[in-house]
């Protein structure tokens, strides 16, 4: 090779290599704040992944550093919007999610994610404002419904329109919504969550009524063809409620989900069949949520909750436990005039089933107490008050406050008068004890007409109350005449004959001798009651041979009187030969 | 002539080279298991060496019992973990009888932790649902099986 040879390819070499580093310093420094920012983007995530106190504020200050070097990257700007959102900054989550909803119209996407983030914050927003919440729930879920339009696929916008269905109380729609979440297999970790949440919350909402639970499952179409099912539906709640809280294991939103299936677990206790064992597993479920999420659950979650644990108490034979139990609920806090009346009548429900009177009387002391309490709320609904009313009338009774215990029942029986026939009335059964226990005491006070009359009450609505049938019977009192006929004996003379008869009165009271009036030709004789109802009566004067008519009428408060008349024949010669006869023999 | 013509083979050869250098190097990694990991026993033992295709289609492409490599927080400690992928993005995965059940398929045993998944859950996007060859895996929470894409580090080559 020659000199200039050897120069030329040296010069070639070093020249490939020098174009060769300005293409690469070129490209670098074109691409480095791509590059830069993208290790930003990565930090911030770890950031905020490794969560803490620190996390949310150590990726903010990395997303800044990103978005200097590339202020329109979408990751970016949707991690800022979340990181705001989840800090409760309406404004700064506006703001990233309208950036985004830029970045991604100039990058040609759908702007679905944009449209979801503003939907969170405007949701975000109503969860503060006061008179405007209405308003902004149907404005978040007009930007989520416009984001699924826009982004079918994606099931986190269907879930976010979901739970502002529930929160505007569509339920029906709120379960269409969730089902497309659902079909379209396409959620995001922290939407799986909230779908689990907002499917838990929907079935324990749609649960309490039969019609509402049939249309949400028939909407929800969940391969589960029991669903439609108060029960099953309610069962199925606490279900998704736990996958939630498995999911979060730890997160500010935990505490919200504890309550809601433990309230949903207190209402499958209270209404569900379920065995000894299932119960005390629900009891302790509860009773430990109650006590390791106090904070919280607010107080009269907590305290209706405790009723209900005692009430499960109670309906498994733990008197004592179930009695321990409210007056835990008490020493809880200050109450409410609602719950006042639910722990009373819980305390009258607990008495019914101890056997000693004595802790009877305690237990239903007690409960008067809190339905005093109660009805001392004048917010408190008729239909309490009127069970209030009738329990202290109750309890007062068997206390031997009888004058306190008319007022009462009478209270309870105006209020009674006014919800008959309304939305409002009381269950058949609570009117039907109402009348019952009315009756009892009412003819307890000798007033037996008017007990009669609240038993028919009673019975008209229950007519399977065989001891209240006694009762009426008893109060009724109808009298039965049989087997009039004369009785002659040799004392006697024949034109005074004895007139027996046998007279019964329904129940286990026979008339008493003023109830009953016995008469020959209309003429009233005296007459004696004997045993076996039998009674023997004697004329006053001396009776002509012939036909004469004996009339017996008994007269029985609470009835019509009864009465039976027969002829008796008076024959001297019949006498007379019978007597002939005896002498002779 | 041919001196020039071998020059440039010789550059084009070690500018390939060293491409194909770089792309094994960001694309492959090699992990060690770490001493008293049990979960994926007997597939995996302690101290092992696996290679690890750490490419992103890779990941995003993940089939069913591939096996992977990912980073957790476990016991409030950065770990990383190995396991078996069970389900993929948008599978549904329920227990019954204590048997996991992916899209309908019996696949594996489940432990207590899962019984959550009675009525069934939802593979979030861009997540894998892992499972553990060992018995001991079975105390593994739900949250740590469920592996989002941006955590898994690789699969692993070859097994």
């Amino acid at each position: 090779m020659t000199t200039a040879q050897y120069r030329c390819i040296v010069f070639g070499q070093i020249t490939a290599i020098c174009v060769s580093g300005l293409v690469a310093a070129f490209v670098l420094l074109g691409a480095w704040p791509e590059f830069s920012s993208r290790g930003h983007l990565s930090q911030a995530i770890e950031h905020f992944e490794s969560g803490g106190e620190r996390g949310p504020s150590q990726a903010e200050t990395a997303l800044d550093n990103a978005l200097a070097d590339n202020s329109r990257m979408i990751p970016a700007l949707a991690l800022r919007g979340l990181i705001a959102l989840q800090k409760g900054e309406a404004g700064r989550a506006r703001d990233a999610y309208q950036n985004l909803q830029q970045a991604l119209a100039d990058a040609g996407a759908s702007e679905a994610p944009a449209l979801n983030g503003i939907g969170c914050t405007v949701l975000l927003e109503a969860r503060t404002s006061g008179t405007k919440k209405q308003a902004q729930l149907e404005e978040a879920y007009k930007q989520f419904v416009d984001a699924t339009k826009l982004g079918p696929e994606n099931g986190d916008a269907h879930v976010n329109a979901a739970i502002c269905s529930l929160h505007l109380g569509h339920l029906t729609r709120a379960a269409s919504h969730l089902a497309n979440a659902r079909d379209t297999q396409n959620l995001a970790y922290e939407s799986l969550v909230a779908y689990h949440s907002a499917l838990g919350s929907l079935l324990s909402r749609a649960a309490t009524d039969r019609s509402t639970a049939a249309a949400v499952a028939a909407r929800f179409k969940d391969p589960d063809p029991r669903l439609e099912k108060t029960g099953q539906m309610l069962v199925r709640s606490t279900a998704e409620f736990d996958k939630a809280i498995a999911l979060l294991e730890s997160d500010p939103y935990l505490a919200d989900l504890w309550m809601n299936v433990a309230m949903a677990r207190a209402r499958l206790l209270a209404l569900a069949p379920m065995t000894k064992k299932a119960a005390a597993d629900y009891r302790n479920i509860i009773s430990d949520a109650v006590a390791r999420h106090e904070k919280h659950f607010p107080l009269d979650q907590r305290q209706l909750a405790l009723v209900v644990v005692a009430l499960s108490y109670s309906k498994d034979g733990e008197a004592a436990l179930a009695s321990g139990v409210l007056r835990q609920a008490v020493r809880l806090g200050k109450r409410s005039g609602k719950i006042d009346f639910c722990i009373g009548a819980a305390f009258f429900h607990v008495a019914q089933s101890v056997s000693s009177t004595s802790q009877q009387l305690q237990l239903e002391r007690e409960g008067g107490g809190h339905h005093l309490a109660a009805l001392a709320d004048p917010a408190l609904p008729h239909p309490m008050r009127f069970r209030a009313l009738s329990d202290l009338g109750v309890g007062q009774w068997r206390a031997g406050h009888h004058a306190d215990a008319i007022e009462h029942m009478a209270g309870a029986g105006a209020i009674l008068t006014k919800l008959e026939g309304t939305a409002d009335s009381p269950s058949k059964s609570e009117r039907a004890i109402f009348y019952r226990n009315l009756a009892v005491m009412r003819y307890q006070d000798g007033k037996v007409a008017a007990a009669a009359e609240a038993a028919n009450e009673s019975l008209a609505i229950d007519a399977a109350q065989e001891d209240l049938k006694k009762l009426f019977v008893q109060a009724n009192r109808a009298a039965v005449i049989t087997d009039i006929q004369t009785m002659t004996t040799m004392k006697q003379p024949p034109s005074m004959p004895i007139v027996t008869a046998v007279i019964r009165g329904g129940g286990i009271a026979p008339p008493t001798k003023d109830e009953i009036s016995v008469a020959v030709d209309g003429d009233p004789v005296t007459f004696t009651i004997g045993p076996d109802s039998q009674i023997y009566a004697l004329p006053r004067k001396p009776l002509a041979e012939g036909k004469h008519t004996v009339t017996i009428t008994v007269s029985v408060p609470g009835g019509a009187p009864v009465r039976q008349s027969t002829e008796i024949i008076i024959d001297y010669k019949t006498f007379k030969a019978g007597r002939k006869e005896k002498d002779e023999s | 002539m041919m001196a020039r013509i071998q020059s440039l083979i010789f550059y084009a050869a070690a500018m390939a080279l060293l491409l194909l250098a770089y792309h094994v190097a960001t694309s492959f990694a090699f992990a060690i298991v770490d001493e008293g990991y049990r979960y994926m026993e007997p597939a995996l033992q302690a101290r092992e060496t696996l290679l690890l295709d750490t490419r992103r289609s890779t990941i995003t492409e993940l089939k069913t019992d591939d096996l992977i490599a990912y980073r957790t927080i476990y016991r409030s400690k950065p770990m990383r973990m190995f396991g078996r992928v069970a389900a993929l993005p948008g599978m549904t995965i329920s227990v019954r009888k204590e048997r996991l059940i992916v899209e309908g398929a019996d696949v594996a045993p489940a432990g207590k932790d899962l019984d959550v998944l009675r009525t069934g859950l939802m593979v979030p996007r861009e997540t894998v649902f892992v499972v553990f060859d060992s018995p001991l895996g079975q105390r593994v929470s739900l949250p740590q099986r469920l592996v989002p894409y941006r955590n898994i580090i690789g699969r692993m080559a070859g097994k």
